[in-house]
């Protein structure tokens, strides 16, 4: 566990990843290879890797999307990645002990075992009770009774385990859960049951001990398996980044891992790769895709003295950069491990089920010890009370109350998974009941993070022509969507020649001995004033003939202008902040209808302003999806980002809107509500099956029997409540 | 109603039996992973290991 806690710090997120090894010779090595997607690449890569020299084994495992490699300790994630790259695939090491999904794994095939033993124990022992109930006598009751001690003792002692260790932890601590009486229950009613067949009596109660274990399992595992992956923030973080740079060394430059650059240290970016780490720019000019920080997708002019952060993609020219600071201790670093402590916060929070069991356990202990002490002032027969003590414990039935919550959460992200919303924490829909301030991000999240050209057909086609093949010549975000808007209208590319880009102004080239320029306003026509400058726009000119221009606007996401209507019915706030430029931040909320905006807004200036709305005691549910975000989405009550979204962002948030159907969230809402709803009645039915059954046990009149089928049904009752429509 | 004797001693050690099955497979992680397992029947190159 403490190495688990040394390894999130931060000079250890980098990928010095080491393979897991009980053998002194070999070692496991995992990867996470996410183009894994037919039986193609499992043959492909298990084949590829095992002719690797010092491999020993392999396996992929599609569902994760993960390669387990056996080999020998000279072989290190370096060499796999290599080997995975020339098969084709991209992949990134996983480092084991930091991964949280290895616990979850064993955790859940712990409990699939548990449930299987008691589940086979409670049918055998069951069998054998319908033969008692219906009036087995004397011989034929015994040998039954010891039967059923056979099967049921070492079985309860086996799948009762989760129970005992859980109920001893929390008694460690002085304060009682859920699993305090439920462990005393099934402890007592073994040892009486045991005691009255070797006194050879009527009543024992192994079966019920059994089915009481068999259902409090199953909603053990229902939990387990609800509780979706996650991968900490750190993981994916470092996926973004780049893990080579080019340093200059004596004027030379060398390939050098991102670790190991101190500040000072002069590093090549040349154009299409990753910024490595924070710095300032000493010679070259370019432009940078700055949309992991900023939220912004309009690409940004760099030059000299310019600062340049980890992370950022240098889109069209070569940039020599002067570190500022090391890899763990930049502005992106610094944003995770605000977002760990954000999250080890949010954990603290106390859900509908943790508040019933505070007043459900000791009440049981109370009614249970009341009861004894009464039927022993009433017949001084140690025995009996005993025994009614018991049945009191057990039909108190912690079977409802344990599974009242499970069913309904399972049942619940199984309709939602349906619509395409995936919850990955399992208090999410609770919390979601209790907001009443919406928080939008604008870019990537009610936006598409595309822009679309919308003043295609103005422009005839030979001029479109033209100016989408000089556009196909850039990875510039505006030029992309020319060439692909000329494409999608059948228009012919030219080749041209000469052609040139020029950071921070455009691109040039010959046709026919023509010259065409595409690009910003200020070098395709400075001198023009009759066009505005207050659109996303791009110019071209042929020559000096008329500048047409090319406009564009942000692609807003299906269906949110009446999203956003729904929810303000709701009488919920809604509010957009964005780290894009005021103006267009202010256009966007005016088409959909937002009035509170803020635009040109810093990540902690979003973080700052829900702590504001936190002190306030309002309840924030953050819709987010960039790294801008990340801290954010964090510290609200309740988090969700698009699946097109950062995976840092994934990974901190509650849940996640595949589809891009933003447009959802009033859905959801509803959902969230109805469910909390079903959890309310679901502790109502046990409720009032307590109030039933409690004095029909203190009275003495519950056999064995009464026992059983009273807490079947209840559990029953309560999963079938969970499970309607 | 002797056979009872005899009957339920063996049917409780044939489910005993089928229960020790199950838990050597989920120690042996065949439940890990089913989309793979169903997608490593289509492979091609199939070779004696399973």
């Amino acid at each position: 566990m403490s190495q688990f806690y040394k390894t999130l710090t931060p000079s250890t997120t980098l990928f010095k990843t080491e393979g897991i090894s009980t053998n002194p010779f070999k070692h496991d090595l995992f990867l996470h290879v996410p183009q894994i997607h037919c039986s193609g690449c499992i043959s492909t890569i298990e084949k590829g890797l095992e002719k690797l020299d010092g491999i020993i084994s392999s396996r992929v495992h599609y569902g994760l999307k993960r390669v387990m490699v056996t080999a020998t300790q000279e072989i290190t994630h370096d060499h796999l990645v290599l080997r995975l790259k020339d098969l084709g695939f991209t992949s990134e090491p996983l480092d084991m002990t930091v991964h949280n999904m290895q616990r979850i794994n064993e955790r859940s095939k712990n409990l699939l075992l548990r449930l299987a033993v008691s589940g086979f124990a409670c049918m055998n022992v069951m069998l054998m009770s319908i033969a008692i109930w219906s009036g087995a006598e004397d011989t034929t009751r015994q040998l039954f009774y010891w039967l059923s001690a056979l099967i049921a003792l070492p079985s309860l002692a086996f799948s009762s385990q989760p129970f005992f260790i859980n109920a001893f932890s929390s008694l460690k601590k002085l304060k009682l859960n859920m699993d305090v009486p439920i462990s005393l229950a099934i402890f007592l009613s073994s040892v009486i049951s045991l005691y009255e067949i070797i006194l050879d009596g009527k009543h024992a109660y192994f079966d019920a001990a059994l089915t009481l274990t068999f259902f409090l399992l199953c909603g053990r595992y229902l939990e387990c398996l609800t509780r979706k992956r996650s991968q900490s923030a750190a993981q994916q973080l470092s996926k973004m980044l780049s893990h080579k740079a080019l340093k200059y060394i004596s004027g030379n430059v060398h390939l050098v891992n991102v670790f190991e650059l101190k500040v000072g240290d002069r590093v090549k970016v040349s154009s299409g790769s990753i910024i490595p780490t924070d710095g300032i720019v000493i010679n070259g000019e370019s432009e940078t895709d700055r949309s992991i920080i900023s939220g912004e997708n309009v690409p940004f002019s760099v030059r000299s003295g310019d600062k340049v952060y980890a992370g950022e993609f240098n889109i069209n020219g070569s940039l020599d950069i002067k570190v500022t600071n090391s890899q763990d201790d930049t502005y992106l670093q610094r944003i995770v491990n605000q977002v760990s402590i954000s999250e080890a916060e949010r954990n603290k929070y106390t859900s509908l089920s943790d508040k019933a069991a505070e007043i459900y356990a000791p009440g049981v202990h109370i009614l249970a010890l009341s009861a004894f002490i009464f039927w022993i002032l009433f017949t001084l027969d140690f025995r009996y009370s005993l025994n009614i003590s018991i049945a009191v414990l057990i039909i108190t039935c912690p079977c409802a109350l344990g599974l009242a919550v499970p069913t309904v959460i399972a049942s619940t992200s199984g309709k939602l998974f349906k619509k395409g919303i995936l919850v990955k924490t399992s208090t999410a829909l609770e919390r979601l009941t209790e907001v009443d301030t919406i928080i939008f991000d604008k870019t990537g999240t009610l936006t598409t993070g595309k822009l679309k050209s919308i003043n295609v057909s103005e422009i005839p086609k030979n001029i479109l022509s033209l100016a989408a093949s000089i556009s196909s010549y850039s990875l510039h975000p505006l030029a992309k969507e020319i060439t692909r808007v000329a494409k999608s209208k059948g228009v012919k590319f030219k080749t041209l020649d000469k052609v040139n880009e020029l950071p921070g102004k455009g691109l040039e080239a010959f046709y026919e001995g023509k010259k065409l320029c595409l690009g910003k306003k200020d070098w395709v026509c400075p001198n023009e004033k009759s066009l505005a400058n207050n659109s996303i726009a791009t110019f071209f000119k042929i020559d000096n003939q008329k500048v047409w221009e090319f406009k564009f606007l942000e692609e807003i996401r299906d269906g949110v202008p009446q999203m956003l209507k729904k929810l303000q019915n709701l009488n919920l706030d809604t509010v957009v902040l964005s780290g894009d430029n005021a103006s267009s931040t202010n256009k966007l909320a005016k088409s959909i209808g937002i009035k509170k905006v803020r635009g040109g807004v810093s990540p902690n200036y979003k973080m700052r302003y829900i702590k504001y709305l936190n002190s306030r005691g309002h309840k924030v549910l953050m819709v987010g999806d960039g790294l801008n975000d990340t801290a954010a989405l964090s510290r609200a009550h309740v988090s969700i980002c698009p699946s097109t979204a950062l995976d840092a962002a994934k990974a901190s948030v509650d849940i996640i809107i595949l589809n891009g159907k933003i447009s959802l969230i009033p859905t959801l809402l509803k959902i969230a509500h109805t469910s909390k709803t079903r959890i309310i009645q679901n502790f109502l039915i046990a409720g009032i099956y307590n109030l039933i059954a409690v004095p029909i046990a203190t009275l003495g009149f519950v056999t064995p029997l009464i026992a059983a089928l009273a807490m079947s049904s209840s559990s029953i009752a309560v999963s079938l409540n969970a499970l309607r429509k | 109603m002797n056979i009872i004797l005899i009957l339920l001693p063996l049917s409780l050690l044939l489910g005993a039996i089928g229960l020790l099955l199950f838990y050597w497979a989920v120690k042996n992680n065949q439940f890990d992973d089913p989309e793979g397992n169903a997608q490593r029947i289509l492979r091609d190159d199939l070779d004696e290991h399973p």
